[in-house]
Formats: C-alpha cells, sequence, structure tokens
C-alpha cells in the first residue's frame, strides 16, 4: 500500500535530525530502527538510544493510507542521501517490506512492527514547564557544557544541572576541577525544580537547537525532561542521582581582582600551553605590580615564559593552573573583558564578566 | 511459565508482594527452571497489571515490549557465548558473519557490567522498576563480580537483581551476603512422576540420568540424546573385556561425528557420564543403591562383584580431578585414553 510521495529532501531533513542518536551496536535490535509513523497528512518519524528519544512531524503529506512501522534508520538515510535531489520518491509497505522508489531506482527494506518499538511514556501529571528563546538556552548551554565530566564513577557528575527556580534558569557543569555556572531570566515564575540532563542530551541539544529567537519549550517531570521546539520533541531521561552543593564552592570574598582582555591572554596561553608537561599541563602565573608572567615547563626540561601587562596592584601572587581549564572558559566565553579574582596560591580562583553575576567558573589551582 | 515443582516458591515470592528485596539469588542444581523462574518473575515485576496467580498479563504495553525481546528495563546480563544464537539472528552487518570467527566468551565481561551501571545511571524507560538477570551468576570472574557488588550495595531506585547460579560456592561471598537467597533442590518424586504424564516428557531413563532435574532431562530427551546415552552404556559395559585403547579412538571419533554435533554432546557431558558411571559402581559396592543408571543395575551388579571399593573410590577420584580439566583445550584423544584406562584398572584389577 502507498505511504507516500514526496520529495528527497522533505523526507531526509526529518529523517536526519532524528537519526542522529541512532547508535550502530545495541543490545537491542529494534533500537537500530527508525519509527515511521502516518496519519493524515502528518509524518512523524521517531528515533531513539532509550536515554533520548526524538520525534518530529512535518505536515503536507497528502495522500498515503495512515500506518506505523520501523525500518532501519541508517540504511534509510543512506539510501536516501544517495539518491538524485530532484524527482519524485514513493514510499510504499507491502506484505512487512518497506519499498523506496525513485526513478529507476527500487530499495525494498526489512521492517519490524511499530508495537514492538520502545517508545518513552511522555510524564503527565505534575510538571514545572517554561519557554525560553533557543537561543538564549544554547548559548547558556554552551557557557558551562564543557565542564561536564566525562564518564567519571561519580556518574552524577557526568551530566549537567538545570534548575529552574522563580523567574531563574540555572545551569552548572562541573568535573570536581572546575565548575561552570551560568543563569538566565524567565519570563514566568516557576516552582523550584533540578534535573540532572545526561551528557548525550547536552550535546545533542546543542547541535540540534537554532540560533533563533524561536521559542523553546522545557518540560520537566519526575524522571524525564522534554524539550519541544520547531517541529522537534526531544524526551530524554535523567541521571538520577544528587549534584553536589555548587553554591559552596563558589568563593565569596576573593580580594584580588584583575581586569584582562580575552582575546590577548587566549593567544599567550595558548603559546604557553604548548610546552606543559602532557599529563598534568600546568603552567604558573606570577603576579606582580602591573605585570603578570605565564610560565610553563616540561619534562624535558623546556620552558616557555610570556609578560603581558596587566593593570593590577595588589599583593604578589604565585599560582598554578591547568592550562586546559583555562582555555576552555576562555573560549567558551565571547566577552572582551573578563574579570579574574584570586585569594591565595591555594584556593580557587572565580572568573566572571564585568557587571554581570550571571555567569561564574572556578577553577582550582595546582601546586607546581 | 512456572514448573508444577516450583509453584509453592512461586506463590511464596508473589506473597512478599511489595516486600520483595531488591537482590534475589537463585541457588540450585542445573536444569530445575531457576531461569525461568527468574524470567517469570521479571515479567511480574515489570508488567503493568499482573494477574490474580501473580503471573504478567501478556497484553499490556511492557509486557508486550518484553514479548518482542525490547524491553528497555529488563536487562539480561548473560555470557556471549549464551546470548550468541539471537543477536546473529538480526542482521545488523558485520557481527553475523564471523561465524569461523573468534569463540564466543562463556564469561560474563566487566564491560557488560559497566554497560549496565552506565544504564542504570539514568531513569527507567517505562517506570522506575528495572530488572536485571544475571545468569549464571558463577560466570563472572572477580572483577566482573566486584563491579556488580558496587550496584547490589547501592541500588538505584526500583532496581531488582535476579541472580541465577548452579554453583553458588564459585561466587565471593559478599556477593551471596548482598541477596537473599533462595535454594531449590531436586524436585518431589510424586510431583515429577505427575509431569512425566504430560505432554514432551522426557524418557525415565535420561531423568534418572541426570539426578532427576526435569527440565537438563527434557534437554537431553529434545537434543536426541537417548541413543547417545544407549552406545555409550553398551561401549563403556562390554569395556573389561575389551581394549581401552581402542574404544577412546572410537569414542574420539565418536565425539567429532555430526549426531553428537548435532545433540551438543562433547566431552564435558561424556566425562560427566563416565563419573556418574562410576558413581553408580561405587555406590553399588559399597552397599547403597544404583542412582543415575536404574535401568543398567544387572550390568553394574555383575562389574562391581570385579572391583574392589580402593579400586573403585580411587577411579572415582581420579575422574573427578579428570572433570575440574574438561574445560580446558586439552587432547581428546590423550584425555579419552587416561579416562579410560584407569576405568578399566578398576573394573578389572589388572595393570595394563
Amino acid at each position: 500500500m502507498l505511504l507516500l510521495t514526496t520529495t528527497r529532501d522533505a523526507l531526509l531533513a526529518p529523517l536526519q535530525s532524528v537519526a542522529g542518536i541512532v547508535e550502530k551496536r545495541h543490545t537491542l535490535p529494534i533500537l537500530s530502527n527508525v519509527l515511521i509513523e502516518k496519519h493524515g497528512d502528518q509524518l512523524t518519524l521517531l528515533a531513539t538510544d532509550i536515554e533520548i528519544q526524538i520525534r518530529t512531524t512535518t505536515g503536507g503529506h497528502i495522500g498515503g493510507e495512515d500506518t506505523s512501522i520501523t525500518v532501519a534508520a541508517k540504511k534509510l538515510q543512506d539510501i536516501l542521501r544517495a539518491l538524485p535531489s530532484e524527482g519524485e520518491v514513493v514510499v510504499t509497505l507491502d506484505d512487512k517490506r518497506l519499498t523506496v522508489k525513485a526513478g529507476r531506482s527500487r530499495f525494498a527494506l526489512q521492517t519490524l512492527p511499530a508495537a514492538d518499538y520502545p517508545r518513552m511514556n511522555l510524564p503527565d501529571g505534575d510538571a514545572t514547564r517554561f519557554s525560553i528563546s533557543q537561543k538564549s538556552f544554547k548559548r547558556q548551554l554552551a557557557q558551562v557544557a564543557y565542564a561536564m565530566a566525562q564518564q567519571d564513577i561519580r556518574y552524577y557528575l557526568n551530566g549537567l544541572l538545570l534548575i529552574a527556580d522563580g523567574k531563574e534558569l540555572r545551569m552548572v557543569a562541573t568535573d570536581g576541577h572546575r565548575l561552570a555556572f551560568a543563569s538566565s531570566p524567565l519570563e514566568a515564575e516557576v516552582p523550584r525544580t533540578e534535573v540532572i540532563l545526561p551528557r548525550k542530551t547536552v550535546m545533542e541539544l546543542a547541535r540540534q537547537l537554532a540560533d533563533s529567537e524561536d521559542p523553546l519549550e522545557v518540560v520537566l517531570a519526575g524522571n524525564q525532561v522534554v524539550f519541544r521546539f520547531g517541529p522537534i520533541e526531544l524526551v530524554s531521561k535523567l541521571i538520577d542521582g544528587k549534584f553536589p552543593d555548587y553554591e559552596r564552592v563558589i568563593p565569596q570574598n576573593h580580594q584580588k581582582l584583575l581586569t584582562f582582555e580575552r582575546t590577548p591572554l587566549l593567544a599567550t596561553l595558548s603559546r604557553v600551553a604548548i610546552l606543559t608537561n602532557d599529563k598534568f599541563r600546568g603552567v604558573r602565573l606570577v603576579l606582580g605590580d602591573g605585570t603578570l608572567k605565564i610560565a610553563s615547563t616540561n619534562a624535558e626540561q623546556e620552558e616557555a615564559q610570556e609578560e603581558l601587562e596587566v593593570d593590577y596592584h595588589g599583593d604578589p601572587l604565585d599560582i598554578g593552573f591547568n592550562v586546559t581549564y583555562l582555555l576552555d572558559v576562555l573560549t567558551n566565553t565571547h566577552e572582551d573583558q573578563i574579570e579574574w579574582r584570586f585569594n591565595d596560591g591555594n584556593s580557587s580562583a572565580l572568573v566572571t564578566l564585568p557587571g554581570n553575576d550571571r555567569f561564574k567558573y572556578v577553577v582550582m589551582p595546582m601546586r607546581i | 511459565m512456572i514448573h508444577p515443582w516450583l509453584a509453592d516458591t512461586w506463590q511464596r515470592l508473589v506473597g512478599l508482594g511489595g516486600r520483595l528485596p531488591h537482590a534475589l539469588l537463585f541457588v540450585g542444581p542445573e536444569g530445575l527452571g531457576k531461569r525461568d523462574l527468574a524470567d517469570t518473575l521479571a515479567a511480574r515485576l515489570l508488567c503493568s497489571a499482573p494477574a490474580v496467580d501473580g503471573h504478567a498479563c501478556g497484553h499490556c504495553v511492557p509486557c508486550q515490549l518484553r514479548l518482542s525481546g525490547n524491553h528497555p528495563d529488563l536487562l539480561p546480563i548473560v555470557p556471549e557465548a549464551d546470548a550468541a544464537p539471537e543477536s546473529e539472528g538480526g542482521e545488523g552487518g558485520e557481527g553475523g558473519e564471523g561465524g569461523s570467527g573468534k569463540k564466543k566468551s562463556s564469561q560474563i565481561r566487566i564491560e557488560q557490567i559497566r554497560d549496565l551501571q552506565e544504564t542504570l545511571s539514568v531513569t527507567g524507560h517505562q517506570s522506575s522498576r528495572r530488572v536485571i538477570v544475571v545468569d549464571p551468576a558463577e560466570a563472572m570472574n572477580a572483577f566482573t563480580a566486584n563491579a556488580l557488588l558496587k550496584l547490589l550495595e547501592e541500588p538505584p531506585e526500583g532496581c531488582i537483581f535476579l541472580l541465577v547460579s548452579s554453583a553458588p560456592r564459585r561466587l565471593l561471598p559478599t556477593i551471596r551476603s548482598r541477596c537473599q537467597q533462595w535454594s531449590f533442590s531436586r524436585p518431589a518424586d510424586d510431583v515429577v512422576a505427575q509431569w512425566l504424564l504430560g505432554p514432551d516428557a522426557p524418557p525415565a531413563d535420561l531423568l534418572a540420568l541426570t539426578g532427576g532435574m526435569p527440565l537438563a532431562a527434557q534437554r537431553l530427551a529434545k537434543s536426541g540424546s537417548d541413543a547417545l546415552l544407549r552406545r555409550f552404556v553398551k561401549d563403556i559395559a562390554a569395556l573389561p573385556a575389551g581394549d581401552p585403547l581402542k574404544l577412546a579412538g572410537q569414542w574420539e571419533s565418536w565425539l567429532k561425528s555430526k549426531e553428537a554435533l548435532a545433540a551438543g554432546f562433547g566431552m564435558p557431558q561424556l566425562v560427566e557420564w563416565i563419573q556418574r558411571w562410576v558413581t553408580d559402581l561405587a555406590s553399588l559396592r559399597l552397599g547403597g543403591r544404583v542412582r543415575f543408571f536404574p535401568g543398567e543395575d544387572g550390568v553394574i551388579a555383575a562389574l562391581a562383584q570385579r572391583t574392589s571399593v580402593a579400586a573403585v573410590t580411587n577411579c572415582y577420584n581420579e575422574l573427578a580431578r579428570i572433570r575440574r580439566v574438561v574445560q580446558h583445550p586439552l587432547n581428546a584423544r590423550l584425555m579419552l585414553e587416561d579416562m579410560l584406562l584407569r576405568y578399566a584398572r578398576a573394573v578389572t584389577g589388572t595393570r595394563r
């Protein structure tokens, strides 16, 4: 029976947005499939890797019968990609085989029944909902996402803490050595809700969200979170754990303040980073009256040193950092001026943006 | 499915209701249906509306997913070798063709537990209830078991672990102590007698051979092992008059023959049969009764007449030692010759 008649791109675009999460090897064979649902003129594609589920709905597919079926996502994507972009694509379903016809090509694919596909139950009942622009959410994600841990045994660090509280949305990520915090205002007031988004969800959101003012609707409910934007609905499971108390980590009364231009410091640090020890990546910062000396040595006794003129007139300070953590924050913020606060050589440093308490980055020093 | 001899246990498990502990260890000899019990319990735990008798309904969404093998919250942890047949059926590219490739591991690898940890760190799919079935639990080596231990000690919310083992003494004591143990023993004769009347029941001699383990016997009957058993009995009964080295040669080619391969009959099983045969011999010699080969008690009695207690118990001990290395890739011919010579020495009382 006829499923739909369409163009290549009208089918490929939504397929590509869901198929990104399909894993090649999985214990459940059906998860390499994508669920195709045709209802009226609506075509819904759904894929999941058990942790995340992405669904897109596109309209305007007139003709064809209502049905639902699953078919190998990767193969369908490869076929569509290899077809010429002009011309008609006809998809039919006969005797449990999905046939894709375009021009003189014909492909018959195996299917599995839609009822066997493990869809996530959408949360119902109590939920915290809010809406925010895609651009703002994406920017906020980028401000903290790099600080997430990767495959840490403390599994709750392999994710991003999302807190909706009153008229504020906060995000926190840490790997135990540095912590990034960002907040943004919300239009409507919401009850305080905390969730930890898995790393994969954060990466997928960063990939899929657009740099536009279009709204992103977020629903935080029990053990799931739903993101709706454009034609896409992304449902994710949450990390089941207790995130460390980030407020205690952010230092309050650091006296020594250093204000600097972001780009020159970034350039200096990346130069000095060349001769750091591969394993520890330590750089030494010596702050004196009006100067900042940055130095590094490696295991082969090679040395790099550079001096910057800075606007600083406090006590001298000698402190070491992992240069990766400094480069991360400098590459992921976009303001020209950055403030850096210290206490002494053994306590953490705080990076903020001038006149703005919506971004904070805490980095622990290292002994060199 | 619950076998009749497990019905009482099932009632007790169902009766526990919400007081079910987070980790259960089913312990008992192989071929009793422990895994079936674990699977049935897992189905009940995942079903959204279990029936009055405690079984899963089979119609609700979770049941449907489970029956099609796609329930994300049912996490079986089994050795690669046991899971192989299913994954090869799904045509997914590289995996399927490599039939002649590396031998599948018969151990539960630590990566499986690490993946499990990762899976369990996020919330559940249908609800927070997740069921992990580990079978056989003794297939975990010390490292794997310690990784699982971490999960057993601090189980994520809603997780229930069902461990199945037929050799619980090979488990780490720390694993055992963190599970509630449910032991099973040989089912009562009258229950099994009732079951034997039913359809596809195995013949009585196979049941005896497996020591009264109904499912093990059924498996043997299904794989067509009764013909193999007849040949085994014929050969071994005739051995005192024959040449053990010649028989070892015959058995070596027998193990490689088509019917043996089709029945999954290999060295481990053959050694087990010889061991059971000698057990019967020793038991009869010591004034006991024939347990594994009741049909052959005449032959065994005649052999027992010719042996001494010392010779037959000695032979038994030697076989037990051989059995320990039966999984090792040793030369089959030498192993068979060794066993048969020892056996011949015991039953003929001569040095050869």
